[in-house]
């Protein structure tokens, strides 16, 4: 395996998690902004920022690493260009939410769930239609927009809409253990027939290379015990969880992309440009994993030894 | 039937005539808090702390509007340029890359900045934090102009062999950060962005010292004043010597802009600086010359050669009116330097000047100048490379989508770009006209 294209899915992964993390948010806040609040934006107050940097290091890990996919990446302009203007405005209307007053944070909570909710039905259809080349032209030359929508991407949303529902009363800590369980049931049976039905080499190579979701299955056993105890742990394993599960569909397409008619392979950086992409991105995610660490123990560890104190 | 050409540079235009008001911003920001918060903490100033606390929450609103803004700007990159962007993405992605990381710090800090403030008992980690976001805006600043710098003088791999049949050879990735241009156009951005960011939160604070009538808040803007003053007479003065060496360095390495800044139309010895003029049937009129100035300045005597634009086939000639632009901004910075060490001066002998009506009034028209200054710099650069968008190997004609669909899109971009900034700004009041400054004040 390339290691710079498992660099490239690892940061999707991580990316697209926590996504998932804020889609929660975005529907805990629609459902019921005032009894969730708290809880919602104890998270995404700290976060947002940082995935809407995450985002624009994948953006560019991608031209990175795969620079002649960039014409192909090109048909996809107009759900990806919709998706930035979306992001902006979820940006704006967070960053205005965190000094707003009451009633003006509420108003501005939605507008950025709304906008949550449209970027995710955006990278649906992107996605859908990268991993199942729907859409795409023979040659990969042409899009067809409209094909965007199609059986296989409704499909890919409500899993994922299921697979984020499973998520969110975990991480956020709400008491919904049948309705949960229901869901990550629903959304992997979902989920595993859309991928039967339209990208069949994924299933096949799934029957393969079975253990590649072992670390998925005991993470969520793990979750699963630790959520049923009610034991608040359970919501530290949410994230790695998250990015087990999509490392393991990325593992499993591996190394294609559009139902295989994408070698990603073909597409990778100059031989010249790779030990220099790959230096670079180890030396910054090691910085970054530092210094997230000492974010993440100043403000909740050192929080707690203050609180306690007084 | 509409041309997507001029879409493409309309849009990408508009998006970073917008972008880099927001980028400016959020390199003045981090390093004005820096500033106030040490001062505020080394002293036990309660006015310098309380300048610190309302500017970070500017400067969170800018963040998140510039982030989103830059995400926007990389996306139309590629989708706008593809072919550039399939260029730049073998040779010279790494400035990118690395730009990537830079922002990260500044966004993690910044949050451990905001959201630790009640724990981090020790009030000169802040200092340390809030110095890390600073360098990471400059960082960030500086590694995306390598890429500006890369695309004025193109380094790194076979440009013959690229010309001749499309095919890149003899990459140096790494030669992106030292292209020939780079190590005076990054000290000469970053100069100028500080300048005109300082220029601007002067303005508003100059502004703010005219309206108010209460003894604490005049004590508090008068503080804030001076910090951002110092500020911008320093990169003022950097501004103007950078800008006479990249001068030179235009001289050397693009000469095509060169000559068409200084609305040279012939090479020659002993050449004037021309002020003004205009470019009509084939002769220079209306401009008014400072005898051998330009040989001068660009060749360290007055026998000295300077390019022609007759030298270069016409249809890579640069539109001449960047001749008028580099004028008016040449002449505009001049003289704000001046009457700024005037200011300066004045101040260091006791005048009070930050109270002074005429000269608050100055400074806010000094900060809508800049703002027109930061545009006009960046229209000199740009505009003055075309018809290239890499110097001598890839025209903007070249580089651009021409898919007519490009054209709702491009319209939906500059809707956007239109209403964030305004908006930025109307939710900024609203945010501290909740949040008043007597409150805080002590």
């Amino acid at each position: 395996m390339n290691i710079l294209i498992l660099i490239n899915y690892a940061i999707f992964a991580v990316l697209l998690s926590l996504f998932f993390l804020e889609l929660g948010a975005a529907i805990l806040s629609l459902v019921d902004y005032e009894t969730y609040r708290e809880r919602v934006f104890t998270y995404v107050a700290p976060i947002w920022e940082i995935t809407g940097t995450m985002s624009i290091f994948f953006i560019v890990n991608l031209i990175a690493t795969y620079p002649s996919l960039v014409p192909t990446l090109d048909l996809y302009i107009a759900p990806v260009l919709l998706g930035a203007v979306f992001l902006i405005v979820r940006d704006a209307f967070l960053g205005y939410s965190e000094f707003a007053d009451r009633q003006d944070a509420k108003r501005e909570a939605r507008v950025y769930s709304v906008c949550t909710l449209v970027i995710a039905l955006l990278i649906v259809l992107v996605a859908g239609s990268l991993l199942s080349g729907a859409g795409l032209g023979p040659s990969t030359n042409s899009l067809d927009l409209v094909a965007l929508i199609n059986p296989f991407s409704i499909g890919l949303f409500l899993s994922v809409f299921l697979f984020v529902a499973f998520l969110t009363p975990i991480f956020y800590n709400i008491r919904s253990a049948k309705f949960a369980i229901a869901s990550i049931i629903v959304s992997v049976w979902l989920f595993a027939a859309d991928l039967n039905n339209y990208v069949p080499y994924v299933v096949a190579n799934i029957a393969a290379e079975w253990y590649l979701s072992l670390p998925s299955a005991a993470l969520l056993v793990a979750m699963l015990y630790l959520y049923l105890k009610r034991d608040k742990m359970a919501k530290f394993l949410v994230l790695p969880f998250s990015i087990s599960c999509v490392g393991a569909v990325e593992l499993f397409s591996y190394p294609c992309l559009a139902n295989c008619s994408i070698a990603l392979t073909s597409y990778l950086a100059p031989s010249v440009d790779q030990p220099y992409i790959l230096a670079i991105t180890v030396a910054g995610s090691v910085f970054l994993a530092v210094a997230l660490g000492i974010f993440v123990y100043v403000h909740h560890v050192h929080k707690k030894r203050v609180a306690k104190k007084y | 039937m509409l041309d997507p050409l001029i879409f493409d540079r309309f849009t990408m235009g508009f998006a970073l005539a917008v972008h880099i008001i927001l980028a400016v911003i959020g390199m003045i920001l981090p390093l004005i808090i820096l500033i106030s918060e040490y001062i505020g903490n080394k002293y036990n100033d309660n006015d310098y702390k309380v300048l610190a606390r309302r500017l970070t929450k500017a400067f969170v609103i800018f963040f998140a509007v510039g982030t989103a803004s830059g995400m926007l700007v990389a996306v139309s990159l590629v989708f706008i340029w593809p072919t550039f962007m399939a260029l730049v993405s073998q040779v010279a992605i790494l400035t990118v890359y690395v730009e990537v990381f830079a922002f990260f710090m500044e966004s993690i800090f910044l949050a451990l900045y905001i959201y630790s403030a009640e724990v981090l008992t020790n009030k000169y980690v802040r200092v340390g934090i809030m110095f890390i976001v600073a360098c990471g805006a400059a960082a960030s600043a500086a590694l995306i102009t390598l890429l500006n710098a890369w695309m004025n003088t193109p380094a790194g791999f076979n440009i013959q062999t690229y010309l001749l049949n499309g095919t890149v050879t003899g990459i140096n990735p790494l030669a992106v950060f030292s292209s020939p241009s780079a190590g005076i156009e990054v000290p000469h951005v970053l100069a100028t962005s500080y300048f005109a960011g300082a220029a601007i939160l002067l303005a508003y604070f100059a502004y703010m010292l005219l309206k108010s009538k209460s003894a604490k808040e005049k004590r508090y803007y008068v503080k804030a004043s001076k910090v951002v003053f110092g500020v911008l007479l320093i990169a003022t003065i950097f501004a103007i010597i950078t800008g006479i060496l990249s001068i030179e360095a235009l001289y050397h390495l693009q000469p095509e802009k060169f000559a068409a800044i200084e609305l040279d139309i012939n090479s020659t010895a002993y050449a004037p600086e021309l002020i003004g003029g205009l470019y009509i049937n084939g002769a220079v009129k209306y401009a008014l010359p400072i005898p051998d100035l330009q040989s001068v300045l660009a060749t360290g005597n007055a026998s000295g050669v300077v390019p022609g634009l007759n030298q270069f086939p016409q249809n890579t000639w640069p539109p001449l009116f960047i001749h008028d632009l580099f004028d008016i901004m040449v002449v505009a910075a001049f003289g704000i330097g001046f009457l700024l060490i005037v200011i300066f001066a004045l101040h260091l002998a006791k005048r009070k000047v930050f109270l002074d009506r005429r000269i608050l009034w100055l400074f806010v028209l000094i900060g809508a100048l800049a703002l027109v200054l930061l545009e006009n710099g960046w229209m000199v650069d740009e505009i003055g490379r075309t018809p290239w968008i890499i110097y001598n190997v890839m025209t903007i004609q070249q580089a651009s989508n021409t898919s007519p669909t490009i054209i709702p899109l491009a319209i939906l971009v500059v809707a956007l770009y239109a209403a964030v900034l305004p908006l930025t700004f109307l939710v900024l009041r609203r945010i501290f006209r909740n949040d008043k400054l007597r409150d805080e004040l002590k």
